[in-house]
Order: C-alpha cells, then structure tokens, then sequence
C-alpha cells in the first residue's frame, strides 16, 4: 500500500470526508480509465467511476485491508461493469482455461531507430483494434497493462479463476496478433 | 505447451509494446469535487434508537412470556393431570359444534387482517402526505 494510504484509509473509516478526497483524487485516473475502456462512453464511465467512489466510501467499513485498496475498488468497478453490461461476465467465463501456449509478457521491444516511425504507426493502429476488442477482452487487458495487476489480483478482481484470466489475456494477443498480420499485409500491398 | 517460433516472439513483442503503451485517459477537471458532493448530500446512514417505550414495552412482554413458562413449570403433577383431563372433557363437549367454531375463527383471522392491511394503507397515506 502505497506510503500514507493506510492512514488516509484509516482516517476516511472513522469519516473524515476530506481523507476520502485525498483517496479519490489518488485514484480517479485509473477507476475512470477501467470504467471507460470497458464502457467505452467518456460520460457513462464517469458517471460509473463516481458511483464505484460513493459506494466504495458507503462499503468503506467492510475494507479490511487484506488485499490493496486500488484493487478493492477494481472490484466494486468491474461489479458495476457487470451490471451495466449483463453479457460481459458471461463472456469472460466462457473463456475457459484451455491456454495451450503460453504468449511472453515481457518480450523484448523493437529498439531499431529506423523502425520506429513504422512502429508507431503499428502500435497506433492496435490502439484501436484493442478499442474494438468486446468489452471482455479490454477489461483484462486494461486491469493486466494499464493497472499492471498480476494474474492473482485481476482473478480476485473479475471473481474468475487464474486460468480463465490467461487464457482471456492469450485469447485477446492472438486476435490482436492478427489483426497486427492483416495490417502488415495491408502495408506491404500499399507501398 | 507449444514453441514460439521467431516470428511469433517478434509478433508478441510488438503487441506487447502497444499494450504497455495503450493511453491512459483522465476524467475530467471537477470528478472528484462531484464524487465529494455526491457523498455529502448522502442521506446519513439512521442510528439505532430504542426509546424507553419500546424497552419498557418489549421488558414487560419477555417478562409476562417468562411468568407463563415459570407458572407452567410449577404446576404440581396431580393438577396438572387434572387440568388434561378438564380440557379434553371440554374438548368432546365441543365436539358437535367445531365446524362453527372453525368458522367463526377463521373469521376473526380474516377481520384481524383485514384491519391490519387497514392500518398499513392508513399509514403509508400518512406518510406520503407527510413527505408531501
């Protein structure tokens, strides 16, 4: 827990408003970038991360402090997601665990200067072949790169098992991966 | 567990890097001021009260309810047999009329809800007459 969270915690528990703004004003950039990559509509995914804040701050007597506070109102998010988008659970858990290989997390970046142009146009264009990934995808991609949770943490967050996890993150890389393959074909055809 | 051939860890690599890199977008300017504003205007969460009333009322019926059980208990083995065998004579005398009897007290349940669900909807007009 990061340094003076526990206390801001501690202090908005026993009601002290203005510890809860601390912990909103740390936190509003990562529940309202969750809510909205998974929505997808800047308004609704405000109006959803000021609801998960309101009953994060009416459910703040429950925290007990055994896993960290950004991934307890991850929970309270991703439970809103469920409600505003009934199909998205039911996506997730049909995910399965059936992983047959497993993609590298930490594969080593293109560090060719000359590329880096080409790159760019590359990664700009699976920035929006991920905005147009189902919801079920973005979600875990955004909880796994955005909120760098481990597999562990993004099962407790999505209440799915770790296996369900990996193979929803393997599944959403081998989409992109082709779309990454269908944009290079489109290249190679057009120069 | 199948091999990643080359391509593929070049392939991965690249969608890695756009993963990492994938933008992190930012509410805007007054989010947390309306996230506090939502909280304050919460109506606050109603305390327990438990007026003296209730406490004497709620004491006086565990106690009549203690009395009964205690009166019961003291009751000598004779008396009581001689109680049973009142009650059952009492209970064939009754005999021929039970269907009256059941009648008329489903009756009294039918009028007891009745009024209940009077009071109730009597009650609920109060309160949003009250609330305006």
């Amino acid at each position: 827990m990061a340094t003076g969270e526990s206390d801001l915690i501690r202090r908005a528990q026993s009601g002290d408003t203005e510890a809860f703004g601390a912990l909103v004003t740390r936190h509003e950039r990562f529940v309202y970038n969750l809510a909205l990559r998974v929505i997808g509509d800047a308004q609704e995914a405000e109006d959803l991360a000021q609801e998960a804040f309101v009953r994060a701050w009416l459910a703040l007597a429950n925290f007990r402090g055994q896993a960290q506070f950004r991934t307890w109102l991850f929970r309270i998010v991703t439970n809103l997601c469920y409600n505003r988008l009934p199909g998205l659970r039911r996506e997730l858990s049909a995910f399965g665990d059936d992983c047959l290989m497993e993609a590298p997390d930490d594969a080593p970046a293109n560090a060719d200067p000359a590329a880096s142009l080409e790159a760019s146009e590359q990664q700009a264009n699976l920035h929006r072949e991920i905005d147009g990934l189902p919801e079920s995808y973005r979600l875990l991609i955004v909880l796994r790169y955005q909120q760098e949770l481990s597999y562990e943490e993004i099962a407790s967050v999505v209440n799915l098992p770790l296996g369900t996890v990996k193979t929803g993150l393997f599944r959403a890389k081998e989409r992109l991966r082709l779309a990454l393959r269908n944009y290079e074909e489109t290249t190679i055809w057009t120069s | 567990m199948d091999k990643l051939t080359g391509k593929d860890q070049a392939e991965f690599a690249v969608i890695e890097a756009a993963l990492r890199t994938y933008p992190l977008k930012s509410p805007s300017a007054g989010f947390a001021d309306a996230v506090m504003t939502r909280i304050e205007t919460l109506p606050g969460r109603p305390r327990f009260r438990l007026s003296w009333l209730d406490a004497a009322g709620s004491l006086l019926l565990s106690g009549l309810g203690g009395s009964l059980i205690l009166l019961w208990q003291m009751i000598p083995p004779q008396e009581m047999a001689r109680l049973r065998m009142t009650f059952l004579l009492a209970w064939q005398r009754l005999q021929p009329v039970r269907l009256e009897l059941a009648l008329a007290a489903g009756g009294v349940a039918v009028a007891m809800m009745l009024l209940i669900l009077g009071i109730l909807l009597v009650q609920a007009r109060y309160r949003l007459e009250a609330n305006g």
